[in-house]
């Protein structure tokens, strides 16, 4: 494992014990051994104009962090899983870093343009606005996966809410989609969540 | 190059589900010497599962390292084919879903006049089935006796029921559908030795755990009495002219520079699947038998079989929480046993949780951007109403022309040609075909009205020109004019040649074929089994 591959990993430890402990957090990291980075301010202003505010802005950086460690672990032009039925084989996709940190860019000089500021000095409304104009007419419905994503804001979004703390809030239950657990309690209704979103 | 010899009694050819049945059982009761001959290799081992697991639900990636052979593959259809060639086949990632055939799938011709009987009835089966479903590990909840007749309980009580299915249980049952929790080879108790299901509900394509059956565990407990030849392709199989006994075999180390290797035993057995068993028949053609070996009526390839599907989205009044168990679903043999028919259509019924239409967006109706909260509650709303996700198989009668052929311009590594995979409906079958699914379509608007709730999409098959669980191609029946094997699935051409499992099909029902073809194996062993000494002490 490459030294800032690690570093990383040690902040996402330090990240989620200020979660723990309700604390402020640093900015989110988003770099690899590979040199897959995306710049960690932009990207942080990014999750706080499109995630939800209610995860709280620790929540937003927990699910900011996690995004980057995603990334950071891809590997490009893997075998796919051959779908039952289908004979041909398919690879994941190429490094999807170079363009989502394009379009993060992208982002900042659209702002530039026409607010004459950086997108991370907009207000959150005026961030929504340049966001919505890069998304153009990207489909409405998120994919399913990051690496569907046409853009690097709808990336986030989709890795956000593939996760199954994510459904079990838009459920307001807890579902704990793809968790591994006793098959007896799937007789019972799911528990709500604890006031304040989590289980 | 140095040609390896091989030697045993019994050489089964292929390593997936119905070879796995056959060398227990025939390791177990008979004093055989077995080996089975697998082209690909091991696949990724137990303790590699759970990361192998997270990696194809965060990026996709293929939990199964290494489960084909290069250039070894069928062409033709854009359907129907799967090209794993590893220790445990392609049941290294089914869905673990086993339903048995019903009675009237053997009986077609004498009960509806359409295809053909086969040589064997379900009480033929049933011992098989229920002795597969024993050394699989099958959980299963017994059906209305009428519905779902068999010989001896389930060997594992049933997965249970989810809340979301319990729900959907109920609102079916008002519907006037009776349907109970699918037979699955997943442990609901642990069993043999292995974990009771923890609903990971990854069954396809992988279970962590090992709750779900996967024919590596069969191998793994075998490795003292089976030989296991694994990066080995059987090219030819070689009869003599005279007896037409088969002699031996040929082939070659997938790796190591594609070293020859030869296999000599009394008997093989052919469980390679549907594809691959008469694409070796065909390819063995010699000066004896110009058209391929078991050829003598021309039927080797043909009457490949299957099922359709048509399926639908019902939006209910009933909150349900999609994640709790997607893979298990209801099942109903209800129109499996129709009774007489004026018009031919048999189909079975599944019902499952689901999220159709509820997944998060960006943009509302109006076109609005929703970031934020906007999002969040827009994506709750959307949740308050439940969904359940329907699909029924229907019976197709297979076409003689529904056809597995040598393709000389598609060639592997040592110059065979491969396979190209034609699925064909019988005339009948085309003729009923768009009456079929439009009847379909009406039951589940009738389901949805039975619920105060609407059909929200509704589809046929995407496998428009392939079919779903496939099998046949070396058909059996008692006349070797019509057919390839007889009713123990040994050729009628070569006495010591025999083929198990889903070539054997004559047609394929409107349900997973996969226990049926663990089924027929066992069968198909327990006839050879008779040619050896009982072991004194069976397993």
């Amino acid at each position: 494992m490459a030294p800032d591959r690690r570093a990383f990993l040690a902040q996402t430890a330090v990240g989620a014990a200020f979660v723990a402990g309700g604390g402020a957090l640093p900015a989110p990291a988003a770099s690899n051994g590979q040199g897959r980075e995306l710049d960690p301010r932009l990207l942080a202003a990014l999750a706080d104009a499109v995630l939800p505010e209610s995860l709280g802005a620790t929540g937003r950086r927990v699910a900011t962090m996690g995004f980057a460690d995603w990334l950071a672990r891809y590997t490009p032009v893997v075998e796919e899983m051959h779908g039952y039925g289908y004979a041909e084989i398919t690879y994941t996709p190429s490094d999807p870093a170079p363009g989502w940190n394009a379009q993060l860019q992208g982002l900042d000089l659209l702002a530039s343009h026409s607010h004459g500021r950086p997108f991370a000095e907009l207000d959150i409304p005026t961030r929504r606005e340049v966001v919505t104009a890069a998304l153009d007419r990207a489909p409405a419905r998120l994919p399913a996966s990051p690496l569907g994503a046409t853009h690097v804001a709808l990336a986030l979004l989709a890795h956000w809410a593939s996760s199954s703390e994510a459904v079990d809030l838009a459920y307001e239950a807890q579902i704990g989609r793809g968790n591994c657990r006793v098959l007896a309690e799937t007789t019972r209704r799911p528990l709500p969540l604890a006031p304040g979103g989590t289980r | 190059m140095t040609r390896r010899i091989v030697e045993s009694d019994v050489c089964i050819i292929g390593s997936g589900i119905t070879a796995a049945m056959a060398a227990a059982k025939l390791a177990q009761e008979t004093n055989a010497s077995v080996i089975v001959v697998e082209a690909g290799g091991a696949t990724t081992e137990p303790r590699m599962r759970t990361r192998a697991r997270a990696r194809w639900m965060e990026y996709g990636e293929s939990p199964w390292a290494n489960d084909h052979v290069a250039a070894q593959n069928a062409h033709g259809t854009p359907f129907g084919f799967s090209p794993s060639m590893t220790v445990g086949g392609l049941a290294m990632h089914w869905g673990a879903v086993t339903p048995r055939y019903s009675p009237e799938d053997f009986r077609l011709r004498s009960l509806y006049g359409v295809g053909t009987d086969w040589p064997i009835s379900y009480e033929d089966l049933d011992p098989f089935y229920q002795e597969a479903e024993e050394r699989i590990g099958v959980a299963g909840a017994q059906g209305p006796p009428a519905m779902d007749p068999r010989g001896k309980p389930f060997p594992m009580p049933p997965l249970p029921l989810s809340h979301n299915l319990e729900l959907l249980r109920q609102w079916t049952e008002r519907a006037g559908v009776t349907m109970w929790s699918q037979p699955s080879a997943k442990n609901s108790v642990p069993y043999q030795g292995r974990a009771a299901c923890q609903r990971c509900d990854t069954c396809y394509p992988i279970c962590p755990t090992g709750a779900k059956y996967a024919p590596d565990v069969t191998f793994d407990a075998l490795k003292d009495r089976v030989g296991l030849v694994t990066h080995t392709l059987v090219r030819r199989l070689h009869a003599d002219p005279r007896t037409g006994r088969i002699t031996h075999a040929s082939a070659n180390n997938t790796r190591e520079g594609g070293a020859p290797v030869e296999i000599r035993a009394r008997h093989f057995v052919l469980a390679a699947g549907f594809t691959w068993s008469p694409h070796l028949l065909l390819l063995s053609a010699d000066a004896a038998h110009p058209q391929g070996l078991a050829n003598r009526s021309g039927l080797v390839g043909k009457y490949l079989c299957g099922h359709r599907n048509v399926a639908a989205q019902v939006r209910l009044p009933v909150q349900l929480f999609p994640g709790m168990n997607t893979q298990h679903s209801l099942v109903t043999k209800q129109f499996m046993r129709p009774g007489k028919l004026d018009r031919y259509l048999r189909h079975d019924l599944r019902v499952w949780e689901s999220s159709f239409g509820q997944d998060p967006r960006w943009r509302d109706e109006s076109g609005a951007p929703l970031f934020g909260d906007a999002l969040l509650a827009d994506w709750r709303r959307r949740t308050r109403q439940g969904v359940a996700r329907l699909r029924a198989y229907y019976d197709v009668i297979p076409a003689r022309e529904s056809e597995l052929t040598l393709d000389p311009a598609v060639t592997n590594g040592f110059g065979d040609p491969m396979p190209r995979l034609t699925f064909r409906d019988a005339p009948e079958s085309v003729a009923l075909r768009s009456w079929s699914e439009e009847s379909l379509r009406d039951l589940f608007r009738r389901l949805a009205r039975a619920g105060d709730g609407t059909v929200i999409s509704s589809e046929s098959a995407a496998a428009d020109i392939g079919q779903e669980h496939p099998g046949g191609g070396c058909r059996m029946g008692d006349d070797p004019a019509t057919s390839v094997v007889d009713r123990d699935g040994r050729a009628h051409d070569h006495e010591n040649l025999f083929i198990a499992g889903a070539p054997t099909h004559v047609s394929a029902s409107c349900c997973n074929g996969t226990l049926t073809f663990a089924a027929l194996g066992l069968m198909t062993a327990a006839r050879l089994g008779r040619e050896y000494r009982a072991r004194r002490t069976p397993r």
